[in-house]
């Protein structure tokens, strides 16, 4: 799974029968601080997420594990929506506070 | 399979049915000897095994989904084992 | 799923069975804004939207994907165009 951002809706009137009714949001990448990668993402939504959510995207084949996406022709969901992250590893936020500098 | 220490929680009330209940870890893949390898990822823990600050092995890809009791859940890493030691 | 530009068809007569009657596509990943990512990354992708050169298009695929849109018993097929965008509506961060 990867963390990511919803920043938009891709609109496609021609596409494959089993992507119809869902709807197509991009992504972009972001590290478990929030922080945006150079990385864009086209997922389907599965949790009724909106722009601006911070989100998890299951990639691959594990993204047609969902109900929704069962017989669907895609590589990656949107499975959650996080409220927060929390680092409990003092090294690692140490690290996070000094990169983000 | 790899290696990995839990050193986060991610935090989501609103999560697709398949992994209700399971809880979300960050995971810093690490070698044998404790050393980090590679970037932090988000690894599901399904039989609910690690808690933050464990040792732990984690499965990626299509095999995350095996640790689910349906076998079926949209995830890319799955906790397996809690380690004790390593010998 | 990434957004790629189509830029060439892919014309060919010899082909594994699974490709007859398939078309192929030289696309490009491009950024939301239309930008093509970089010099050097291009993908060949099988399309069954009906695209043309020069759209904008949905593209991906991941093991088995390809297996079940063509009903296939084994078919080494990884990067399908999917859906033809209309427009993308964003604000980047």
């Amino acid at each position: 799974m990867i963390f990511a951002k919803v920043i938009g809706t891709v609109v496609s009137t021609s596409k494959d029968p089993n992507l119809e009714g869902k709807k197509l949001l991009l992504c972009k990448e972001v590290d478990h601080t929030g922080k945006p990668l150079n990385s864009y993402h086209v997922a389907v939504d599965a949790v009724q997420a909106g722009e601006g959510n911070f989100v998890l995207i299951s990639y691959g084949s594990s993204a047609r594990m969902t109900e929704l996406t069962k017989n669907a022709p895609i590589d990656a969901v949107i499975m959650a929506i996080i409220d927060e992250v929390q680092i409990t590893d003092p090294a690692k936020s140490a690290k996070k506070g000094t990169s983000e500098v | 399979m790899k290696l990995g220490k839990v050193i986060g929680v991610v935090w989501a009330t609103k999560k697709v049915p398949q992994i209700h209940g399971c809880r979300l870890y960050v995971v810093q893949p690490i070698l044998e000897n404790g050393q980090d390898s590679g970037q932090p990822l988000v690894v599901a823990d399904p039989k609910n095994i690690a808690a933050p600050g464990d040792r732990i092995v984690f499965v990626t890809n299509t095999d995350a989904a095996q640790a689910f009791d349906t076998g079926f859940a949209p995830v890319n890493a799955s906790v397996v084992e809690l380690v004790d030691d390593i010998a | 799923m990434f957004l790629a530009r189509v830029k060439k068809k892919v014309v060919a007569t010899e082909k594994h069975p699974a490709y007859h009657g398939k078309r192929l596509f030289v696309v490009k990943p491009v950024y939301p804004d239309g930008r093509e990512k970089g010099t050097d990354n291009e993908w060949i992708a099988v399309d069954y939207v009906g695209a043309g050169i020069g759209d904008i298009v949905v593209c991906g695929g991941a093991p088995g994907v390809a297996k079940e849109v063509f009903d296939l018993e084994l078919a080494p097929i990884r990067t399908l165009i999917m859906a033809i965008v209309d427009h993308v509506d964003y604000r980047d961060i």
